[in-house]
């Protein structure tokens, strides 16, 4: 077999292991990294990329290292969910760069954290004055959670003492044509159930709808396959029947 | 947690099956090669020339079926270098230059002997 397939296979299977391994260590993007992941992350990106260029590394070179670090990345999240001790060390401990208002300045200064990146992070967050800011917390990801004053919030129901309807998740029942069996059941439903429900809105067969989904106040919402697909919104369950 | 777990069980498990594996293959493989070029030696050494062709090229072959083995989990490039020796070797007793076939010996031995070394997990191979 040509160097040519050889490496195209390579970098195949380096893909496949690097993805499955990605996916191993959880579902958090760039931005919300632990410091260690973000270590881990870079680690292997470089590991995989080395034997798919050097043909004269071996396979399992390039392998047993990924595994390591997926190891070393489970070994890590045990203890830290063990020990918050061991946590503080190896991810660090969120600090309050603002407190009633009132910027930190030792912790900026501890942290070496410039005064024009806090301000624009918390004009990021929607808050244009620092005073106006409850507190800021500089996350042990590098992420800063900006709360506002009371007085600054938006409003909510519970500050108006409103009573809400329950909203939970809605269930997608067809999805490219496709039926959705698992949460058909999930919500006590049937395909019986579900054709008659599109029967008066034209539709004969779950390969001419693009997408429905069923929320929990019992509204259907269909949109019909191809480009003139249309959208009909149609009551098929009393708010009390909904089940899941 | 329960996956973390397994992840962790199931990687040190691997590690360690295959690490075992390969320092007992390597080791192995090193030790039938380094046997078959000490034949070759004598044959040099005491100038049989028929012999000494006939055993190069078996060892020839066997390193060819060994190093396909070898090459999963070592770098390419030694596996390489022992058949660039062993091909020396074999184009030395054809030419009957013992000097230069036992040169290529030598090569063969040293890379063959620091197979098994090199994958031992000892303190000065990890730092």
């Amino acid at each position: 077999m040509s160097a040519t397939f050889t490496t195209f296979l390579r970098t195949v299977l380096l893909f496949i292991l690097t993805v499955a391994v990605v996916r191993c260590m959880g579902k958090r993007q760039m931005a919300q990294l632990q410091p260690f992941e973000f270590v881990i992350t870079l680690l292997i990106a470089d590991l995989a990329a080395s034997p798919m260029g050097d043909m004269g590394a071996s396979l399992l070179g390039g392998v047993v290292p990924i595994l390591a670090l997926l190891a070393l990345h489970s070994a890590i999240a045990l203890a830290s969910m063990r020990s918050q001790k061991f946590r503080g060390w190896i991810c660090g401990k969120p600090s309050v760069l603002i407190r009633d208002g009132k910027i930190q300045a030792a912790e900026l200064e501890r942290l070496c954290y410039d005064l024009n990146d806090l301000m624009e992070a918390v004009r990021n967050q929607g808050v244009m004055n620092p005073a106006d800011v409850s507190a800021a917390i500089l996350e042990t990801n590098g992420g800063l959670s900006v709360f506002p004053t009371a007085a600054q919030r938006p409003v909510c129901p519970a500050d108006l003492q409103l009573q809400t309807k329950y909203e939970g998740i809605p269930l997608t029942l067809i999805l490219d044509g496709r039926t959705q069996h698992k949460n058909l059941l999930t919500g006590g439903l049937s395909d019986a159930w579900l054709m008659k429900q599109l029967a008066p809105l034209g539709y004969t067969d779950t390969s001419e709808v693009f997408l429905c989904s069923l929320d929990t106040q019992g509204r259907l919402f269909v949109q019909g396959a191809g480009r003139r697909g249309k959208l009909h919104v149609a009551p098929a369950l009393k708010p009390e029947q909904v089940r899941w | 947690m329960r996956q973390k777990r397994w992840i962790l069980a199931g990687v040190l498990l691997a590690v360690l099956a295959l690490g075992s594996f390969t320092m007992s293959y390597a080791g192995q493989v090193a030790q039938g090669m380094l046997t078959e070029l000490a034949h070759i030696q004598q044959s040099i050494e005491s100038a049989a020339w028929p012999r000494a062709a006939a055993q190069a090229a078996d060892a020839q072959a066997l390193w060819q079926r060994k190093a396909q083995g070898l090459d999963l989990f070592i770098n390419h490039r030694q596996t390489e270098a022992v058949e660039a020796a062993l091909g020396g070797v074999a184009a030395g007793a054809r030419a009957r230059d013992a000097g230069a076939a036992l040169v290529k010996l030598a090569e063969a031995k040293a890379i063959l002997e620091h197979l098994p070394r090199h994958e031992t997990p000892t303190l000065g191979n990890i730092i």
